[in-house]
């Protein structure tokens, strides 16, 4: 279980972007949060969430290119 | 179905040295040489192969529109062109021994538009009309001389084989963006079923009008949804990260199965589904050094989400 409890309204960053908490489901070490300037939410595992931004690079598949079967 | 990747960083310096191992591993047979800007400035170029490949590369610091990508793109193609044609660099070049330039690879992440590449052939054309007009103080330049525009993707067998093996500290990022907009109906009802069983048996005593379960059962419908299409993904376009993935999924598979199964106190049933969490996530972490933290939190949930829609995680219910 993260070290983390994350509460509602709190902070935390995804990555390198700032979200609020919107909900948590504890049990399922899921949360429900919103980029700080957007009420879209999205669901994220709470292990992910950090109190510092993480700004190492990394690529993505989506621009490495993907094919389907 | 479509899926949102999450946007992670990539600067500028790191895409440069991603690709510098790229053009060292693809180029290896036409003798690549890197040119380290420390010393005496880059000349213009990251580096050169001894067929007359030279290469430039440019990462966007940040996500940018269409039209504002082509700008900066333009730019920079631009600016390192006029480099090429300009004579104080040619000596550099000269003087590190670079082949006369056939081929000139303007190296970036992704481009959106077809007019990145007008504008490279409109600077292959300037190029050539400079070098007809003085071919003797040209004569770097080949008759021939194009402008090619490289892509990420142009390299996906050789970041992926280095991403893996850890030659970069570069991590690979498959995390996609988890919303509640997904059509449930999409998903086989028998899965649904067993997603409602087993969320139920973790949660007690809970009514299926409740907001938390329809929730959970969602973002678990969602995962597992999602999850299929990632895996099939990576199973035709990354071979090697599937089979990495597979492997483990299987082994623990059955562990799950004969833990969950021997557990007859459903009381500890939350606490039971933690423990199988926080070790598969340990596991993942161990194995998955490769992929970006997002990443093996989308693997964990997707992957579990698949045993709480097949048969290979079964609680007692309350």
């Amino acid at each position: 279980m993260s070290a983390i409890l994350p509460q509602i309204n709190d902070q935390f960053y995804f990555i390198d972007k700032l979200v609020v908490i919107v909900k948590v489901f504890l049990n399922f070490q899921l949360a429900k949060v919103r980029y700080i300037l957007s009420v879209e939410t999205f669901i994220v595992d709470i292990n992910v969430l950090k109190l510092e931004a993480n700004y190492s690079s990394s690529i993505s598949i989506k621009i490495l290119g993907v094919e389907r079967s | 179905m479509i899926l949102n990747y999450i946007d992670t960083p990539l600067d500028g310096k790191s895409w440069e040295s991603l690709m510098n191992s790229c053009y060292r591993m693809k180029f290896q047979d036409e003798h690549f040489t890197e040119i380290p800007a420390v010393h005496g400035g880059d000349a213009g170029i990251e580096g050169f192969t001894r067929l007359g490949r030279v290469y430039q590369c440019y990462c966007p610091e940040r996500e940018y529109s269409d039209d504002d990508l082509y700008g900066h793109l333009r730019t920079k193609m631009t600016t390192d062109i006029k480099k090429l044609t300009n004579l104080t660099y040619a000596k550099r070049l000269k003087d590190l021994g670079v082949p006369k330039i056939k081929e000139w690879h303007f190296v970036i992440p992704q481009y959106r538009d077809a007019r990145i590449v007008t504008h490279a052939e409109t600077k292959r054309q300037e190029v050539l009309m400079i070098k007809r007009a003085d071919p003797q103080k040209y004569d770097y330049i080949d008759d021939e001389f194009i402008i090619v525009i490289k892509q990420a993707e142009d390299f996906k067998v050789e970041i992926s084989r280095m991403v893996r093996t850890t030659v970069t500290d570069m991590k690979l990022n498959l995390a996609i963006s988890h919303t509640s907009t997904l059509d449930w109906s999409e998903c086989d009802s028998e899965k649904v079923n067993n997603i409602k069983r087993k969320v139920k048996a973790v949660m007690g005593d809970v009514d299926e009008s409740d907001d938390d379960f329809i929730d959970v059962v969602g973002m678990y419908v969602d995962f597992y949804m999602k999850g299929m299409e990632i895996m099939k993904i990576l199973r035709v376009s990354y071979p090697e990260v599937y089979e990495d993935i597979y492997v483990l999924e299987q082994a623990y598979k059955k562990q799950v199965s004969m833990k969950t199964k021997m557990n007859i106190d459903s009381s500890i049933n939350a606490k039971l589904f933690n423990e199988i969490l926080d070790d598969f996530q340990k596991r993942l972490e161990q194995q998955f050094t490769y992929l970006t933290l997002a990443s093996v939190m989308e693997l964990k949930q997707d992957l579990v989400s698949g045993w709480l829609a097949d048969c290979s995680m079964e609680f007692r219910s309350r």
